[in-house]
């Protein structure tokens, strides 16, 4: 069967096909290594660039970020040092004579007054429970209309301490109000001294 | 890529040096001045006083302010403020604290922000700075520093109080006039 040799070389060969196959095998496959164009050709690739740009691009947002928690901070520091400083009057010294306050209902803590035996004597004004709610995390609670007796024990104690920096502060500025009426004063006499 | 590499470097300068201005500038703005340094002092110290109030405390006090009369000044002296911070120390002798102390303090007061109104210096009596930074033709802060050579006292309030309430402070409270003028209101 001529065909057995057309589809797989098996039987009688055709001379015909073999013709055929001697004149189409110059196209047959002849395996040989891939020559690529040398302009083709890839050269190593240089990874230092972008390395580098990844390293600059880190830097840089390091960078934004750090400055924006550094110009940021003091106001945040601010907001928790209110609570973490322990509000505290210690000595044995003369006390701060505050000037005389209206009539409110409510009673700041006095300053210690002196022992001699006791060099030092502390009064805090519950400080853990102004610390107590920011610890926990809770938002403050600004809106709702009652107070609870903790809320009210913290307000109680911020009162005393807001008092009390009303007094120094008081203090101070009579000190410089007072100093400042006496500078002008001399200066208005030294001057009528002048004119006249 | 050379001039790639250049641009990108430029690039990345110039937003650090942008950063670099914007959280200057925040921390020039921000009324409130750092008082940590002065802790040290505690120990030397005869009497401390040290008041830390932040806005949440006040707007608690504000809470808890009754409806008198009296008090109700006190509800609108204080509804502007965002904090009071106090930090004073007595001594016993004199030289316990040493000037740099102060001027760790008065450093971050020396700024455009900030404007200095009364500035006494007595060497018998003691010296006393105040300070006020105003934005927009509003208070946002005062600072005090007194001293004297037994006695060091800091005091910053913060707030957005504007020059009639802080009058109001000055004749309520025992707190005195600063002597600074209002202009009065032209009536229409």
């Amino acid at each position: 069967m001529k065909e057995d040799y057309l589809w797989d070389k098996t039987g009688e060969p055709d001379p015909e096909i073999q013709e055929l196959e001697q004149v189409l095998g110059a196209l047959r496959y002849q395996p040989r290594p891939l020559e690529i164009p040398a302009g083709l050709a890839p050269g190593r690739r240089s990874t230092f660039l972008p390395r580098l740009l990844t390293i600059a691009a880190t830097v840089a947002v390091m960078l934004l970020g750090a400055g924006l928690w550094f110009g940021l901070r003091p106001a945040r520091t601010g907001q928790i040092a209110g609570v973490e400083n322990k509000p505290a009057i210690t000595g044995s010294g003369p006390e701060i004579k505050p000037p005389v306050l209206p009539k409110i209902p409510f009673t700041p803590a006095p300053v210690a007054p002196a022992v001699p035996d006791e060099k030092q004597i502390r009064q805090r004004v519950n400080p853990g429970a102004l610390s107590r709610e920011v610890v926990a995390g809770h938002r403050p609670r600004l809106n709702t209309p009652k107070l609870t007796s903790q809320e009210l024990e913290e307000a109680q104690a911020a009162k005393e301490q807001l008092m009390l920096a009303l007094r120094v502060a008081s203090s101070k500025l009579n000190f410089a109000q007072k100093k400042a009426q006496e500078i002008n004063t001399q200066n208005q006499t030294q001057n009528q001294h002048k004119v006249g | 890529m050379k001039s790639l590499f250049q641009k990108s470097l430029k690039t990345i300068a110039l937003a650090g040096l942008l950063v670099s201005c914007v959280a200057a500038t925040a921390r020039a703005q921000n009324p409130r001045i750092e008082t940590n340094q002065l802790d040290a002092l505690a120990a030397k110290a005869s009497q401390t006083v040290d008041v830390n109030i932040d806005e949440r405390l006040i707007q608690l006090t504000i809470r808890f302010i009754g409806k008198g009369p009296d008090e109700q000044k006190l509800k609108e002296i204080i509804n502007g403020l965002k904090g009071i911070y106090v930090k004073s120390f007595e001594f016993e002798k004199e030289g316990e604290y040493a000037v740099a102390d102060l001027e760790s303090v008065r450093s971050q007061l020396r700024n455009a922000a900030w404007n200095k109104i009364v500035n006494i210096q007595s060497k018998k009596e003691g010296s006393v700075e105040v300070y006020l930074m105003s934005n927009a033709g509003q208070i946002s802060g005062l600072a005090v520093l007194a001293s004297d050579p037994k006695e060091i006292t800091v005091v910053n309030i913060i707030g957005n109080v504007d020059l009639d309430k802080l009058s109001e402070l000055e004749g309520q409270f025992g707190i005195p006039d600063l002597g600074i003028e209002v202009k009065p209101k032209r009536k229409n």
